[in-house]
This record gives C-alpha cells, structure tokens and sequence, in this order.
C-alpha cells in the first residue's frame, strides 16, 4: 500500500484514526502495530516474516547489549553479530543476485541466480533495526524490553516502506510518552497535504515524461529531449521522495511522533557540500554518525580521511540500488565532494551565486543520469546525447511535445522547488493588517490545503480511467 | 495560524477522509461503466494464494477505484479542469487537433515494429487468400474493403508534434493491398476514393466515417460489383437517398472519453433509399424491421450505434428477389453504416461480426450459406488484425 493511493486515503486512514483514539493511552501504540503491520503486509504478506524477523534480531539484540553492558567486550561482539545479521538479511534479498550476476560477467561463470524478491522497504527497516541496536550500545536511549516497543519502532508505517530513516535516539522517549495535541494534528494535516499534492500533482506528471524518455530508444532521442528527459526525472526523484517524507512526517504528527526532515530544498544549493546537506538529510545523517565517524571521519590525515569518505559513498550508492550505476553514482558524489574539500571548494566559493547554483544543478542532473539509466553505457549514451555529441538532431517535436503539453507542470515543479510558497507564508504571517492576515490563514489557508487533497484525489481517480472503444455488453 | 483555523483545517481533512468513503459505501452499486465502455471491477474472491501473493488486496484496490463515489463526476472535473483550464491539447488519451478533430493519443514510446507488422499482414493476406478461393470454389466473389479510419484519413490535424501514425498507416496501405494484388484477391482501396474529393466524409469527435463517407463507400461498392457483373444497375444517386439529419447532440466515441465536454456542432445523419422496398430484417434471429435505431442515451444523445443498433453479431436483410445476388459482409463497426445502404442491391444480405458471433466459424458460415458476393471491410488500423473478423475459421 501507498499513501498516495484511494486505498490508503480511503479505507486504511479513516479505520486507523478513530480506532487510535479510542483505543486509550495504554491501546495506542498497540493499535499503531497492529495497522502498521497491516499496512506492510498488504502490499507483501509473505514478507511480512522477513520484518518479524528482522524485528526479533534487533529486539533480542538490543536487549544483549544492554545486558552485556558492564562487560564491554561482549556487547561489542554482541553488536558486532546483530550488525552483522541485519546486513546478511539485506545482502541476501537486495544483493545476493547482483554479486552472483557480476561475477558471471567478470569471470565467465554460469552460477544461477536466485529466486529472491526485494521485499519493499528493506533497506529502510534494516537500517532503522541497526539504529536501534547501534544507539542502545552508544548509550543513546532506553533499550525497550517491551518487543511491541521494538516492532512498533521499526515497523511503524508513516515511515517503514520509504523514511525518513528514523533513528531510534530520536523517538525513543516518543514510542512511550508522546503527547497528541491539536496543533500537531492540524499541522499534522497540512504536511500530508502537501505530501501528497507533491507526488500525485507533480512527481506523477514529471514521471510520465521521464518514463517516456528514458524508456524509448536512447539513441533516437534529440539533445533537448534528453535535457528535458533528465530534467523531468530530477524533478520526479525531488517531488516523490521529499513528497512521501512529507506524508510520512505528516502523519506521524496525526499520531503524535516528531520525525526529524528529510530534505531542505536541495536544489537551491550552491555545491554539491551544500546539496547532500539538503537532499535525503535521514540517509546523510546515518551513514555520518554510523559508519563516517567511527571510522574517523576527517580526522587522521588526508589519506585517512578519503579513506572514509569514499566507503561512506561507496555504501551510499549501494544501499540505493543494486547495480553498478548506483555503484558509480555514489563514487561520483564521492569524488566531487572530495574534489570540493581539497580542490575546487575556494574556486566555487568565489563564483557568484548564479553560477554556484548552475554549477550545483548541473553536476546534480548529471548523477542523476547516472542513477536512473539502466546500464552505465546507456547512462554514458545519454550524457552523450545531453552534450549535443549523438542523438538525432537538437530539438525534436517530442521535444516541443513534453515542452508544450506538460508546460504547467515543469512551471510548478520549478517554483515548488524553491522556497517562493514558504516565503510567501511567512510574509503573510508577518503582515501588518492583521483582519487580512487572520482571513488568509485561519480560513484561506485551510480552504487552500482542502483544494489540494480535493484536486489530488481528482487526479488518483483519474488515473483508474480506462476507457475501451470497442466493447458490447 | 489560529486555533479556528487549525480546527477548520482539521475539520475539512476529516471530512473528506470519513466522507468519501461513507459516501462510496452507500451509493447504489454499478457493474458496468458506460462513459468508459467496460464493465467495472466486481469485488475480489478470496483465495489463500491470492491473499499471499498480494493479488487479493490488489484487486480490492481496482475495485475501489472503480467504485469511488461520484467517479464519473471526479474524472468529468478532470477533464474539464484540463481542457478548458490548462489548455491541454492532449487529455485522456485523446488528442484536440486542427478544425476540432478529436484524435487519439501515439505514445512517443509506443514503438513501431515494421517487421512484426509485416509478417502479420503476409498472413492476414493468406488467410484472405484462402477464404477467396473458398468462396470462388463455388462460383462466388470475395472482396475485400478497405477503409481509412478517422485519425488515418485525418493525420495532418494532429499538431505537428504528436505522433500521428503515419509511418504505420502508410504500411497497412502499401503492404496490404500488394499483399492482396499478390494472392490475387480482388479489393477496394477506400482511401482512393475519398482523398481528393474535398467533401467531409469523417466525423470530427468519432472515430468512424459519417453518413457521407458511408455513401461514397456504398457507390464504391455497388460501381465496383456493377463493373464486374454482379449487379445490372448502378448505385443509386445521392436525390434517390432520403437523408434525415438526426436533431439530437451527436455523442462521437472520441468525445465521450472526454466526458463529452468537447463542443460538438456535427449531427448525424441516416438515409433511407428511394423509392423504398419491401424486406424483412431479423437481428441476432429476432425479427427488427429497424436498420437505425434511434433511441437518444439518457442525456438525449445519438451515437454511431444508430446504425443497425451498433454492433451485432449477425443480421439477415431479405428482399424476396430472387433474380439478384445474395451478399455476405463482415467486420468491425464501418460496416454498419453501409448496410442499410447495401442491402437495396441484393436479394439477401447477411452481415456478420465474427467479434461477437459464435455459432459458426466463417468457412461453415459461408458453405452453409453460400452467398454470390462475400465483402469484408475493416477499418486501416485493423487491416493486419488476426483476431475477430480476422480469425475465419476460429471455434
């Protein structure tokens, strides 16, 4: 199930919120498990195991660190296997086949490949389940010896299928002691609102054209096909991901959980430094103070610190997919960022800010070529392609056709990718005339919000059209 | 904002979360979608396989989006906002083009496979082939007729950067009729006959000809079997046809997946030969004198399933002349507009749609039957079509 779906919106959403707040202070968190699990299951019911067990793992682990806590080598070897485990359960179901497939294809080998499904949303409950195991070895949170707890925290649906990651510091004290309120549900409200106005309004759109693109022959495509191609996709990945963080974040506040944002408006940033600040904050963050700074993090030398900086993206490009372009994707930020560090980071600071925020753009819609290609010789096609070297011409009336019928679109994606609404809000907010001001927000506002969920179902429903021109009955 | 707005804000959210559902239950149920032509999703079966693979709560989601209160109206609101809001070109697969033709929608992506085509109209053209000698075996004819659909006849109103099909269409054309000039089947290109003329012989919001573009077929047909001996007398003249112009809003297959918002100005149009004839008519073996039915939809409408009541699965014209030849004519719906102008020629026309008639596979349809004259007439973007009236001796 998706949270931009009438299923979600309609059945799963009006059953959830009455029986959470009947349910009492003590039935709640009950209530949340039960809809959570639910919730994975619907999509999956078979690998709803694969999450109970991962569940299991951490809960069991988590209660051995802390047991072993005053012999401290026990709890290292405890989290050294529980850290471990959870990784051989991702390796297994997200990257088993990749390592058998490529050493086919580099020694020549024959070994048959698994008959392994990806079970949805793995990478995000696996690294939730570490969290917790991790932060209850550093001391940062109260284990729970509670296993509904445990199973709550990382299965708990706003954010189980795609984040934000939710460290378990971060909501330890909320799984028992959050406190609902009107202000967060309202505000609650508004962030899902405009979640979903984000995926279904515009990511949607922005997805047709890049699926389009992308998914026709690359090498009949003229370079202003290619550029809005990729400039759709980097519209697309932007709207859907920071969209559903939105929904995610937005309804753990209908519950009463604070998540931590997952993104800042990444692409107003002025260096590639700046854009992984912004861009996918819950991912940066947890690799930075789970693998990044244990490892040393810039401290012990030049050598030492690339060291850690190229494992940090060498993981980071694996954990978004299993293929080499994702491989190279995370080397190539990691390279620009060591770049950056040590090379170009004086020059960039000195260009002014347009040229900083087109070099940002440009280098960001690059990697995403990479990311969302196939092959990385169809990724290297499509730059091709992109720099005017191959293709079939410069403008093509495929081109004029995604530039004409889906202008609105690219208008909106390219406002909402900028802070314009969010300054517009806070210069209503700070206006003087205050009978104006109370109009706008206490009842313009509200009436806006309800127009997007409205033209958002609109258009969920619209896309279930599915017309015949030939039928009789 | 205040506390009045946060609880208004949480009111509207509410409401519509708990409302849209509630209304869905209690609204009455519906099979069958007629704005989409297709019947709607029934609600899931359970079985324990469907509920571990997930197909089980997939289904409910396709059930519920088929039956979410006020569906037609949400989609309705879609396509308006679209048309006349964003001045979208291209809304619900269909595409407004020039001179306000509806046109449908070519997906860039929808690729062209030139030799699958190909190899698909080789055997089309084989099976033709074979069904001409058939009929030949007993002293009969067969011809085939072709005729361009709307979007094929009118491609250069597409704007010039949607796909209009072209390289296909101009495939069916060249491909088929050599394929059937190289087995020696006899045939009638319609493209021939309509380009050049100037006159309007397509609707603008259907995807089928008008009443036009069906007497110019007819006087093809007729000048055609005239010149070959089968029939004495010409077609009949365009003073010899009574045409009605139907007063009711035309309700073309085009617009309706725009919900018929698209403005229409066309009518259809009916005809009935002069001076009239004697015949009785039967329609899936039920005796109807009607050759259009004239019945308006619920808003008053009139469609092209006027003529001959839209598509049947087998209807029998008897003229009681003996001394005129029998006529066989199958295919898809282009063949209903022409019935009621063909069968004034002949002593008996049978006209069969093998999409919905079972009884009899065509071979036993035809050596049952035996007619002197066998026309199959379809549509350019199903010339190669191996199912339906392409599958002659299918169970």
């Amino acid at each position: 199930m998706v949270f931009s779906s009438l299923m979600f919106l309609c059945v799963f959403l009006p059953v959830i919120l009455p029986a959470y707040y009947l349910a009492g202070r003590r039935g709640r968190n009950a209530v949340l498990l039960l809809f959570s699990l639910a919730f994975y299951g619907w999509g999956e019911p078979k690998y709803l195991l694969v999450m109970l067990a991962s569940i299991l793992l951490n809960y069991a682990g988590g209660r051995g660190v802390d047991r072993f806590r005053p012999e401290p080598a026990k709890a290292r070897l405890l989290l050294v296997f529980v850290v471990f485990a959870n990784l051989a359960i991702l390796a297994y179901f997200k990257y088993a086949n990749f390592f058998i497939e490529s050493v086919n294809t580099a020694l020549g080998t024959t070994w048959p490949v698994l008959a392994v499904a990806l079970p949805i949303g793995i990478s995000f409950f696996t690294f939730q389940g570490l969290s917790y195991v991790v932060d209850i070895y550093r001391g940062r949170g109260k284990v729970q010896t509670n296993p509904l707890n445990v199973a709550l925290y990382i299965s708990l649906f706003p954010q189980l299928i795609a984040g934000p990651i939710v460290r378990y510091a971060t909501v330890a004290e909320q799984i028992t002691e959050r406190q609902e309120s009107l202000d967060k549900f309202a505000a609650g409200v508004e962030r899902f609102i405009l979640g979903l106005g984000k995926k279904v309004l515009i990511a949607n759109s922005m997805g047709r054209v890049a699926g389009e693109v992308f998914g026709g022959t690359i090498a009949d495509l003229a370079t202003a096909t290619a550029w809005i191609g990729v400039l759709a996709y980097t519209a697309q990945i932007y709207f859907d991901f920071s969209g559903y963080s939105d929904m995610a974040i937005g309804l753990g506040r209908l519950f009463g959980f604070e998540f931590l944002e997952n993104f800042d408006y990444p692409y107003i940033s002025r260096s590639i430094t700046e854009f992984w600040r912004r861009w996918h904050i819950s991912l940066g963050t947890w690799f930075r103070d789970y693998v990044y700074i244990p490892l040393g993090g810039n401290r012990g030398g030049t050598a030492r610190h690339l060291r850690n900086l190229f494992v940090v993206w060498l993981l980071t490009g694996t954990w978004h997919g299993a293929a080499w372009n994702f491989v190279v994707w995370g080397l190539y930020f990691g390279c620009l960022l060591a770049l950056e560090k040590y090379v170009t980071g004086r020059v960039i600071e000195r260009l002014g800010r347009p040229l900083q925020h087109l070099y940002t753009l440009l280098l960001v819609v690059t990697g995403w070529v990479l990311f969302r290609a196939d092959t990385l010789a169809e990724a290297m096609n499509y730059l091709s392609i992109m720099a005017g070297f191959r293709g079939s011409g410069l403008v093509s009336p495929q081109s004029i056709y995604y530039l004409v019928e889906y202008r609105w679109e690219f208008l909106l994606a390219a406002a909402a990718s900028t802070p314009v609404f969010r300054t517009l809000h806070s210069r209503i907010e700070n206006m003087g005339a205050a009978a104006v001001r109370a109009g706008l927000l206490d009842y313009g506002k509200p009436v806006l919000y309800g127009g997007i969920f409205l033209l958002s179902l609109m258009y969920l429903v619209n896309s279930t059209f599915n017309p015949f021109i030939y039928f009789r009955f | 904002m205040s506390k009045t707005g946060k609880i208004i804000s949480v009111i509207i959210f509410l409401a519509i979360v708990f409302g849209l559902p509630v209304l869905s239950w209690l609204q009455p149920y519906h099979s069958v979608s007629l704005i989409e032509n297709r019947r709607l999703a029934a609600p899931p079966v359970y079985s324990t396989d469907g509920l571990l693979s997930g197909t089980y709560f997939r289904e409910w989601e396709t059930f519920l989006s088929d039956h979410i209160y006020a569906r037609d109206t949400w989609i309705k609101t879609y396509t308006y906002a679209n048309l006349y809001g964003l001045g979208k070109r291209q809304i619900n697969d269909i595409v407004i083009g020039r001179d306000g033709y509806l046109l449908p929608f070519r997906s860039y992506t929808a690729g062209y496979d030139r030799d699958s085509y190909a190899a698909a109209v080789r055997t089309m053209t084989g099976r033709i082939a074979e069904l001409a000698a058939a009929v030949e075996s007993y002293g009969g004819r067969f011809y085939f007729v072709g005729v361009p659909e709307q979007s094929s006849f009118h491609r250069d109103k597409y704007p010039g950067y949607f796909l209009n099909n072209s390289v296909r269409l101009d495939d069916a054309e060249n491909l088929f009729f050599r394929g059937l000039a190289e087995n020696g089947v006899s045939y009638l290109n319609l493209q021939e006959v309509f380009t050049g003329t100037g006159e309007e012989y397509y609707y603008r919001t259907d995807h089928h000809y008008n009443f036009a573009g069906a007497f110019a077929a007819y006087r093809a047909i007729i000048t055609r079997l005239q010149a070959d001996g089968w029939l004495a007398e010409p077609p009949l003249p365009q003073e010899a046809i009574r045409v009605v112009t139907l007063p009711e809003v035309f309700a073309g297959t085009r617009n309706r997946q725009l919900y018929y918002l698209y403005p229409v100005r066309e009518r259809l149009q009916i005809g009935y030969p002069q001076p009239e004839i004697a015949y009785s008519k039967s329609t899936n073996w039920e005796p109807n004198q009607m050759m259009y039915d004239l019945t308006p939809d619920a808003a008053g409408r009139v469609a092209y399933g006027v003529y001959m009541g839209g598509d049947q699965a087998e209807t029998v014209i008897r003229t009681d002349r003996p001394d005129r030849p029998n006529l066989l004519l199958f295919g898809d719906s282009f063949t209903n507009a022409v019935e009621p102008l063909l069968y004034y020629h002949f002593n008996e026309t049978r006209c069969v749609d093998l999409r919905y008639y079972y009884s009899l596979n065509l071979y036993d349809y035809v050596t049952e039957h035996r007619p002197d004259i066998v026309i199959l007439l379809r549509d350019d973007l199903d010339y190669a079509t191996l199912e339906g009236n392409g599958d002659f001796d299918g169970e």
